[in-house]
């Protein structure tokens, strides 16, 4: 048999096969299901992990609210034998599919074990570029308080929380970021701690006026008795290694790891400047950028240089100017200096305390002398040596 | 009178033709004339030419010719069906006892409707004069524009039934011989009964027949039509319609105005922008919109896809269904106010749009944001009036595949849209040129509109024998 | 004089007569074809080819295998698949306007050239899968939510065919109209790469563990070969300038370097937890960038615009696998036979490779191994050495013909088909002015 195709026979084909398609298409279960539209959807924001095996989820969820415009800030807490299902009980307890891949922040509560995270970002819909945030105790409480704060605030994107903890001059971190430190020949981790400051609301308390009294009470279940949140502070950064959290670094110490470890934007902070044997204490500049770099020695000596340019602001840095004419600038700077190198040392012996490696030296000598890493390195063996160069505007 | 029934005998309904006899000489004559489409002044002045005392000792048609009749158009023939066509064409036959041939004098003369500018392509500032339905007029206004003797014209009839008069137009300087070879051949060949519009004559001379995308260029304005032709087209006119064909055609034309060259360049250019992003929202935004809703909604910000959420909240059709009902919804509306007598047709955009579209989205059956996107793609589908069509299709076809299968299918659909449209050739003529293949200096008029000083050379793209156009 | 017009068909790139010629000199049979893509379509080709299939799932399975070392392995296979590329332009310089198939036949015979070029389709085949795996996997772990997989593979097969039904020229010209998008994509992808502030230093320290590295290297060569279908370009595209020769080699060679330096980024985020990566936190993951909330995720939208090289890519190896079958079983049958093709790549597909492990042990075995580098140096090398062996035969026979002949391709002039030598003067006049429009390098 011959297989010539005319061009009509041809044109009759594909109309077969395109009727065909289109009936294969029309009762496809996935093209008739809408389980995956956005009208089944709900949006988490935060979500909040718990217990040792990360098997308790706390969700900030926004939902359409009955009022045109309006939207619902919420919150849910489940609780399941493993993390995996713990997503998919949320999605049954909110009865829309619960979207993790828009979740722009994690609260850690303080007994997860660091590998749930692995198991967080393989397994669920929760992106590599998440931030992590740790709780001071359960991310349960974290996250309800968070969502009172931000339902308060106005605040309508999670991810303040990040960029208010690089504007504190506190080292943040993402999801793999996070993995990967923690993966790393150093095997630390941090992730800063953000602490809810609530204050009695309605009654007695003397702020009672300030927090917006009627307005925040009426979805709390206790009303006046309850304390309201009224603000919240990122100051210190949680320290992990393999086994779990080991510990907090205080603000000194955490501002130090930013300095060497983490990227910061344009924070404000303030040193003591000392000159003619006057004190100026507290005078505030602006970070405007800073670099980093550790260098090694054949001997196993270490150099941390931190490269920052500042610009001092403000009535004390005016007054310190006035007084002396020409030595103005370096007299400031040594004070920057100085504290800048304080901090870094406090981030180095506050954390060789907990036997964690947050400025990464251990990674350093790793990655470029690994004969010498694999033979003789030992955490807080090398003689390290702070080096603070700063320039002003 | 044997001659006069050789012409009356093949005609259905002879009493349409108007027999004036008279005397020739010493032989008898007749005069046969189509009352309805000759000019009463010259068929009276025939008339009186031959009843004349001098005509009385003129015998043959050749002397009635020299000294009898005084006009231009005159031809002696013995073809009785040729005769026949220019009687139905308005010219007037005398015939004489015992001669086998005919006079034929011009005397055609039908109403036409004046030159008025054209609706469909309105100009801000440019000529506003537009082709109309009169073979003759419509060469004349391009003859006036174009004052070369290399200005060829060939003319044809086309049409068992209908005769119709066809003139293919190009300037021999410029235009590539193959491609007039080649027009000619497909015009020459059409056999069929009847050629109503230029619109008849498209189809034999396209190369994909069954295209969504029109491969000629039809335009209503002479100035247009003489550009084009200065740039090495092609142009077909057909009598009876004001709509004049070009070939080659390339994909920007579409995207191209006749105000773009009576307008700055920089502006100009602007439009073209504009143009091509009107298209391209007016075929994709409807499919993104059900794409993005359906299947990948964390490509859509958070603050707006909570936006989103609220407005489709608990509308009960699926984003495909309910966007594909208001398209379907604005066709039937566009379509109904285009045949709508004027008048009906505002209070028929009131009630579809206003009346319509706001119940349907206060009763919860269809969103607004399904609405504003449909409203959006439609007013750009008009940024580009000529693909209309085209891009109505399209539309529809990708909001079907991008609500079935996602970006993925979407992707694909356009990858096999461009695909298609690379591999049209006509006239070996690139269809995208100059976009692919790729002709750098073809840009400076495509979706770019360079000062005229610029446009030195014609467009490469274009097969031409005559590249320059400034020294 | 005639050899002169043919060889003003081949500068112009773009204008062999009309389509139904095309359609009767392209593909299976060995008549000579009218030239169907220009050099500047050349560069762009192989550009695309550069980038398209390995920017998914090949960094994966290279972290997985090689841990923070797996863009070494790419940079090398890369250098490997860049030399041969050099020798498909070669050889397309040194074809004298002879296609592949002709190339093969004058030299092995037709039962010769026709066993080489079905194992060349099989190849071929092999390589659709996988460029075809490539951008479904994406497909379906980053961008839907949840969705069939089989419909996806039909979506895809309606323009393989229809790409397979019509001709190369068509297919070059998509590929020069997308490449600026697709130019866009990997700008997007780069700046991410570079403003998310990845810790590149990560990939120290290299080469810690040889055996993994070797063990790699070895099992994920199944992955060159992305450059054998520029073989049907021999004798098809004008490359006599020495600019579109390098430039062509240079796009090469730029192309790679994009996907080594997408792969290195990858190898530096996951390099310290190799066992995180899997096909679902693949890079769209780690570059995940949104700019405030207006924009959404840029990073998706990049990488989506990459993907659409991908298809072109597989569209590309399609087209050659079919034309390819076409010359073994010597018919024209476009249609008939890209359906064909179009069903075996749904059954594969369906049947085998829509399951990671099946894919990865195919990508892995010895055997695959084996096979993509032998046909990765073995097409381009055989493409040189029928080309030169015929130019040596021509040269001889130059000589013989000396007296009566002034010219150096008799045959060649012999077995054009005066179809398209008729053309060929028809065309004449235009294709002077089409030169420029169509080779302008």
């Amino acid at each position: 048999m011959k297989m010539e195709i005319t061009k009509n026979k041809k044109l009759l084909i594909i109309k077969c096969l395109i009727f065909l398609f289109a009936i294969i298409v029309a009762f496809l279960p996935s093209t008739v299901a809408r389980s995956s539209e956005v009208n089944s959807r709900i949006v988490v924001e935060m979500i909040g992990i718990d217990g040792e095996e990360g098997n308790e989820l706390t969700a900030q969820y926004v939902m359409p609210a009955d009022a045109k415009g309006a939207t619902q800030k919420d919150k849910t807490t489940v609780k399941a034998d493993t993390l995996p299902e713990a997503v998919e009980l949320l999605s049954t307890t909110l009865g829309r599919r619960a979207d993790l891949g828009q979740c722009s922040v994690v609260v850690v509560g303080n007994v997860v074990k660091p590998e749930i995270l692995g198991t967080l970002m393989t397994a669920t819909a929760v992106t590599a570029d998440v931030y992590l945030i740790a709780a001071d105790n359960k991310a349960k409480d974290c996250v309800g308080d968070l969502t009172d704060f931000m339902k308060k605030s106005g605040v309508t994107d999670a991810d303040f929380i990040a960029y208010a903890a690089k504007k504190a001059h506190v080292a943040t971190t993402t999801l793999l970021n996070f993995l990967s430190n923690l993966g790393s020949s150093s095997e630390t981790a941090f992730m800063p701690i953000v602490t809810v400051m609530k204050e009695q609301g309605g009654g007695g308390g003397s702020s009672g006026g300030s927090s917006g009294g009627g307005g925040g009470g009426d979805s709390q279940s206790g009303g006046g008795s309850e304390p309201q949140p009224v603000g919240m502070k990122v100051d210190k950064l949680a320290l992990y290694n393999g086994k779990g959290r080991v510990g907090e670094l205080e603000t000194k110490a955490a501002r130090g790891v930013a300095w060497v470890s983490a990227p910061i934007q344009r924070s404000t902070f303030t040193a003591d400047i000392e000159f003619d044997g006057i004190k100026v204490e507290d005078v505030a500049a602006q970070l405007i950028k800073k670099s980093s770099k550790i260098t090694l020695n054949k001997n196993g000596k270490v150099t941390v240089v931190v490269n920052a340019k500042l610009e001092p602001f403000g009535d004390r840095y005016n007054r310190i100017q006035r007084k002396t004419d020409d030595c103005s600038a370096d007299i400031i700077r040594d004070g920057f200096e100085k504290r800048i190198k304080e901090e870094i040392e406090a981030a180095y012996l506050d954390s060789l305390g907990l036997g964690c490696d947050p400025l990464f030296i251990g990674r350093q000598f790793y990655r470029y002398m690994p004969d010498f890493f694999n033979s003789s390195y030992t955490l807080g063996g090398p003689s390290v040596e702070f080096e603070v160069n700063v320039t002003l505007k | 009178m044997e001659e006069v029934q050789a012409i009356l005998g093949k005609f259905e309904t002879p009493e349409n033709i108007v027999t004036h006899e008279l005397k020739c000489g010493s032989k008898r004559g007749a005069l046969l004339v189509h009352p309805d489409i000759s000019d009463t002044v010259i068929v009276r002045s025939v008339i009186y030419a031959l009843e004349r005392k001098e005509s009385a000792e003129l015998e043959t048609l050749e002397e009635f010719e020299r000294y009898a009749l005084f006009e231009s158009e005159t031809e002696i023939s013995e073809d009785v069906d040729d005769c026949i066509n220019k009687l139905l064409s308005g010219d007037i036959l005398l015939c004489i006892e015992g001669d086998k041939r005919y006079l034929t004098v011009n005397a055609r003369s039908y109403t036409t409707r004046a030159i008025t500018e054209p609706p469909t392509e309105t100009v801000m500032r440019g000529p506003r004069e537009g082709f109309i339905e009169d073979l003759k007029t419509n060469l004349s206004l391009l003859e006036r524009r174009l004052k070369t003797p290399d200005l060829a014209i060939e003319r044809m009839e086309v049409g068992r039934k209908t005769k119709t008069n066809v003139a293919v137009c190009y300037i021999s300087s410029i235009a590539e011989p193959t491609v007039v070879k080649k027009v000619i051949k497909r015009i020459k060949k059409i056999d069929i009964d009847g050629i109503i519009d230029s619109h008849y004559i498209v189809p034999f001379i396209e190369e994909d027949t069954s295209s969504l995308f029109t491969q000629t260029g039809i335009s209503e304005k002479p100035d247009i039509v003489a550009a084009k032709m200065l740039e090495g087209r092609v142009a077909i006119i057909v009598d009876g319609s004001p709509m004049v064909i070009t070939v080659p055609f390339l994909l920007t034309e579409d995207f191209q105005a006749g105000e773009d060259y009576y307008q700055r360049s920089t502006f100009a250019t602007f439009v073209r922008l504009l143009r091509y992003l009107g298209f391209m929202l007016a075929t994709l935004l409807p499919a993104l919109y059900v794409a993005l809703q359906n299947f990948h909604y964390t490509l859509i910000p958070v603050r707006f896809m909570i936006t989103l959420m609220e407005a489709v909240k608990g509308i009960p059709l699926s984003p495909l269904a309910e966007t594909l009902f208001v398209l379907l919804l604005f066709e039937i509306i566009r379509e109904a106010s285009v045949r709508m007598p004027r008048a009906v047709g505002m209070a028929m955009s009131i009630v579809g749009a206003l009346v319509l579209g706001e119940t349907a989205v206060n009763a919860g059956v269809i969103s607004s944001p399904a609405v504003m996107v449909t409203a959006l793609s439609s007013i750009a589908l008009f940024t580009v009036p000529n693909m209309i069509g085209t891009s109505s299709i399209l539309r529809l076809v990708y909001t079907t595949v991008g609500g079935l299968f996602g970006l993925f299918g979407l992707i694909l659909a356009v990858l096999f849209t461009v695909h298609y449209v690379c591999s049209v050739n006509a006239y070996d003529t690139p269809y995208l040129a100059p976009m692919a293949p790729l002709v750098y200096d073809d840009f400076k008029d495509s979706i770019d509109r360079a000062p005229l000083q610029k446009l030195k050379k014609r467009p490469k793209s274009i097969p031409n024998t005559n590249p320059t156009r400034q020294a | 004089m005639q050899n002169e017009n043919v060889k003003q068909i081949g500068s112009a790139g773009e204008s062999s007569s009309s389509q139904t010629d095309v359609a009767q000199t392209d593909g299976g049979s060995k008549k000579s074809k009218g030239k169907q893509s220009s050099g500047k379509q050349f560069v762009v080709v192989v550009f695309i080819m550069a980038i398209a299939t390995k920017m998914f799932i090949l960094p994966i399975y290279l972290i997985q295998s090689a841990g923070r070392d797996g863009y070494v392995v790419l940079a090398i296979t890369s250098a490997v698949e860049l030399l041969f590329l050099i020798i498909t332009i070669l050889a397309m310089r040194l074809s004298q306007e002879r296609d592949f198939f002709t190339l093969l036949t004058s030299v092995f015979g037709k039962i010769g050239a026709k066993v080489i070029v079905a194992l060349f389709a099989l190849f071929l085949f092999f390589k659709i899968n996988v460029a075809a795996t490539e951008t479904i996997t994406f497909y379906t772990d980053s961008v839907f939510a949840d969705f069939d997989s089989s419909i996806m593979t039909i979506v895809l097969l309606v323009f393989l065919v229809a790409v397979a039904n019509r001709t190369l020229r068509a297919l070059c010209r998509l590929n020069e109209i997308i490449t600026p998008i697709i130019v866009i994509g990997i700008t997007g992808i780069m700046t991410l790469a570079i403003i998310t502030g990845t810790d590149l230093a990560n990939i120290f320290p290299a080469f810690q563990n040889m055996g993994r590295f070797m063990y790699s290297l070895v099992h994920n060569l199944s992955w060159m070969g992305d450059f054998t279908p520029l073989v049907l370009f021999v004798g098809r595209t004008e490359i006599k300038k020495k600019g579109t020769a390098i430039a062509a080699g240079a796009s090469g060679l730029i192309g790679l370097a994009l996907v080594v330096f997408q792969s290195l980024v990858m190898c530096s985020a996951f390099g310290n937890v190799p066992e995180l990566v899997d096909s679902s936190t693949n890079i769209s993951g780690i570059l995940q960038y949104t700019v405030g909330n207006v924009y959404g995720r840029v990073d998706m939208i990049a990488f989506i615009l990459w993907s659409i090289a991908a298809f072109v890519e597989t569209a590309m190896f399609f087209y050659a696998a079919s034309r390819c079958i076409e010359f073994v079983i010597g018919k024209n049958a476009h249609f008939a036979v890209g359906l064909g093709l179009g069903v075996a790549l749904f059954i594969t597909l369906i049947f085998g490779l829509t399951d990671p492990t099946v894919f990865e042990a195919l990508m892995s075995c010895y055997s695959t191994s084996v096979i993509s580098p032998l046909f990765t140096a073995g097409i381009p090398v055989l493409a040189l050495v029928c080309a030169l062996v015929i130019r040596r035969k021509d040269k001889h026979n130059g000589n013989k013909n000396k007296n009566q002949n002034d010219g150096d391709t008799v045959e060649n002039g012999a077995s054009r088909d005066k179809e398209s030598e008729s053309n060929a003067i028809e065309n004449g006049a235009h294709n002077k002015i089409q030169k420029e429009a169509g080779d302008g390098v």
